[in-house]
């Protein structure tokens, strides 16, 4: 579990009205995140007719988001692209670089920022608050017609609004958890098999090898699993918040 | 499970660093590179369709070309048979009215020849009548020494030529 412990680096004892902000080893892979994701973007500016193979996958990227939300909202959407893809790309870096086997260079260790429901939290707080100011700045108290569903018999009103508002509220709770959690179980889960691998070499029966052998191919197995649920929990996560934007900007 | 028990110490820190590190994306990498990207895209696929359109017309036009150096291949065709017809219908027309003239001419002078042939024998004939004549006067004559008119000579050659 020391993975996920928040260590400061620098300035343990900073403080911001009152606050603790410390330069943490988190803090650090956000930057790391920002310098990666700059560095990656960087390939796409090359603005070239035919585009390279760096511009190729950097377009591909763009053009991925802005055809989610082109799908999911329409063309009154489009002003969200760039938060979206900020953070689908944020989330992404974020997810790829904690699986990155750093720990091959004694003294640093990946750290995985999106399995923190801090920073999850955060962000989904985020989106949840964006789509709140953008229904209500459109619709104002007609966006509470998003919890009445068209055709809803007059007498379920009450029971349906209040089932609907309860489904609404649980989204930002859902959208963070979700993250976190699939983070912190992946990551969880190589280290259990890790650790196997470990005890099985120490533990001097005949047995103990086999069992390292099979835990190290089930790492393996885990760790292709881990690529596939980084990218798509955040796919999910951007998914999930162009949605709650549609509703937001067309209710229902 | 640290994400949780080290709430309270970490997340002023957590909190602040995120929002500064993604308020950074959002800026430059959202807003400022993004776009940037997409209008590549945008002018690429402008650019495409544009070529596109462009490759349409020109076909468009080599296949109107083409029509018309059909149509006008096929005039002039049409243009270069009608001109040998009108030359072949006009030697037939020529030679129809050369061969109608020169058999004109040739029965013309069949007809003068036939007419001068008739006259010679007439004028023959009538000269065999005479000669006729004058040797029955003169075969009388010598015979029997009488004279024989000369018309009435003549008149019995003609009954007896006529017989």
């Amino acid at each position: 579990m020391s993975q996920f412990s928040v260590n400061p680096v620098v300035g343990a004892d900073w403080t911001l009205f009152g606050h603790n902000i410390a330069f943490t080893n988190s803090a650090a892979f956000m930057l790391v995140i920002l310098g990666v994701l700059w560095v990656f973007m960087l390939g796409g500016m090359k603005r070239q007719l035919v585009p390279g193979r760096w511009q190729a996958a950097v377009e591909t990227m763009t053009d991925f988001v802005a055809n989610m939300i082109e799908a999911n909202i329409g063309p009154k959407g489009k002003k969200f692209t760039p938060y979206v893809f900020s953070l689908f790309m944020f989330i992404l870096c974020a997810n790829l670089i904690g699986l990155f086997p750093l720990a091959v260079i004694p003294g640093l260790h990946a750290f995985t920022v999106t399995s923190h429901i801090t920073v999850t939290g955060v962000l989904a707080i985020m989106s949840f608050s964006i789509v709140l100011i953008v229904g209500f700045w459109k619709h104002g108290l007609h966006f509470f017609s998003l919890f009445v569903p068209h055709g809803t018999p007059f007498i379920l009103i009450p029971l349906i609004f209040l089932i609907e508002l309860v489904s609404f509220l649980v989204r930002p709770f859902s959208l963070g958890l979700r993250l976190f959690v699939a983070m912190t179980a992946g990551h969880i889960l190589l280290d259990v098999f890790a650790s196997f691998v470990i005890q099985g070499l120490n533990s001097g029966g005949a047995i103990g090898p086999v069992v390292s052998l099979l835990s190290f191919v089930m790492i393996v197995g885990v760790s292709a699993l881990e690529i596939l649920v980084a990218a798509i929990q955040a796919y999910v996560f951007a998914l999930l918040t162009s949605l709650y934007l549609n509703d937001a900007i067309n209710l229902h | 499970m640290p994400q949780i028990d080290q709430i309270s110490t970490i997340y002023a820190s957590q909190l602040l660093w995120l929002l500064l590190v993604f308020a950074i994306i959002f800026v430059v990498i959202g807003n400022w590179m993004m776009p940037k990207i997409e209008g590549t895209i945008h002018a690429r696929n402008d650019k495409i369709q544009g070529d596109l359109d462009a490759a349409e017309k020109a076909r468009d036009e080599s296949a109107s070309t083409q029509a018309a150096y059909t149509a006008e291949m096929d005039t002039a065709h049409r243009g270069a048979h009608d001109a040998v017809q009108a030359a072949k219908d006009a030697a037939t027309r020529d030679t129809e009215a050369k061969l109608k003239a020169a058999g004109e001419a040739v029965a013309e002078r069949v007809a003068h020849a036939e007419v001068a042939l008739a006259d010679a024998r007439g004028r023959a004939l009538a000269e065999i009548e005479n000669v006729a004549a004058d040797a029955v006067r003169d075969i009388v004559e010598r015979l029997s020494g009488a004279k024989v008119e000369e018309g009435e000579a003549l008149s019995a050659v003609r009954a007896s030529l006529a017989a």
